[in-house]
């Protein structure tokens, strides 16, 4: 759910974004701003491209040393993280807020120890 | 001696034990669970429900010929045990708690639980009769009883 609200944030605010470069232009005019305004944005955008490139050269090395951390650096903070669960499954099952509702019960009701069966009798 | 009289023998005081029902053995099963909620109205409950089980195998055999001879053996169960039979007989036949017994279905279900007998020891579902001391299971491996599991979660609440 959080992530559907703050989706359309982002895409509200990208057309603002655009519009502030070439919403100036057409109050400029003539041909030689035009050309000079082409030439920007393709400096922008080739910064752009270079920055992205930047960006997913150093997001793949990070991903390589999240993957290689089973068997480098990272490797006790994985372990560490994951053995508390994994020990935890087989001693400590769910534990289920069930309903004592108004059924046939013995015993005190403030006790620490609720048992509470399921039963049928054939 | 029987696990749940041994339960209630070693720790009545110290713990509650509640019964809910999880009829899954078709409509004689369910016209047991509304029997005992019957008896519950005129504070019989345990002495019906421990009449059920005295009766166990008759009462199977009976379940296979159908649910109206099942509930002439119910409502002679409850004229043994001395309740109000005009008021048991009506409570019965009119499906009083036919509502009941199908919110304790559909509660355990939703809690997990798919047979019985199964329990929740302060919310840990234990499936299966379980025995009152350790036994070994097939593997020959010593797994808790009861007892053990009461005294176990009777020192973690303590």
């Amino acid at each position: 759910m959080s992530q559907g609200r703050k989706e359309p944030a982002r895409k509200a605010g990208r057309p603002e974004a655009g519009q502030a470069g070439p919403s100036p232009e057409p109050g400029r005019g003539g041909l030689a701003s035009r050309i000079s305004w082409a030439i920007v944005s393709a400096n922008v955008l080739a910064v752009l491209a270079l920055g992205l490139a930047v960006a997913g050269l150093a997001l793949h090395f990070t991903e390589e040393n999240g993957g290689g951390s089973t068997t480098g650096g990272a490797k006790p903070t994985a372990t560490a993280k994951a053995s508390p669960a994994a020990q935890a499954t087989p001693t400590a099952p769910a534990v289920v807020q069930v309903s004592v509702d108004d059924s046939p019960s013995w015993g005190p009701e403030d006790a620490t120890v609720t048992i509470i069966e399921f039963s049928d009798y054939l | 001696m029987q696990t749940f009289p041994q339960i209630k023998q070693t720790y009545e005081s110290k713990i509650r034990f509640v019964v809910r029902n999880l009829p899954v053995h078709g409509d004689p099963a369910v016209k047991m669970a509304e029997a005992t909620l019957c008896a519950n109205d005129q504070g019989k409950f345990w002495e019906y429900d421990g009449k059920l089980w005295e009766t166990y195998q008759a009462n199977s055999q009976q379940a296979q010929t159908g649910v109206d001879a099942l509930v002439t053996a119910l409502k002679g169960y409850a004229s043994d045990l001395g309740l109000d039979a005009a008021k048991f007989n009506d409570c019965l036949d009119s499906d009083k708690h036919t509502s009941d017994v199908q919110k304790d279905q559909q509660d355990g279900t939703s809690y997990g639980v798919t047979g019985t007998p199964s329990f929740f020891i302060n919310g840990r579902l234990v499936v299966g009769a379980i025995p009152f001391a350790d036994y070994q299971d097939s593997s020959g491996a010593t797994q808790p009883g009861f007892k053990s599991m009461i005294d176990a979660a009777l020192a973690a609440g303590s």
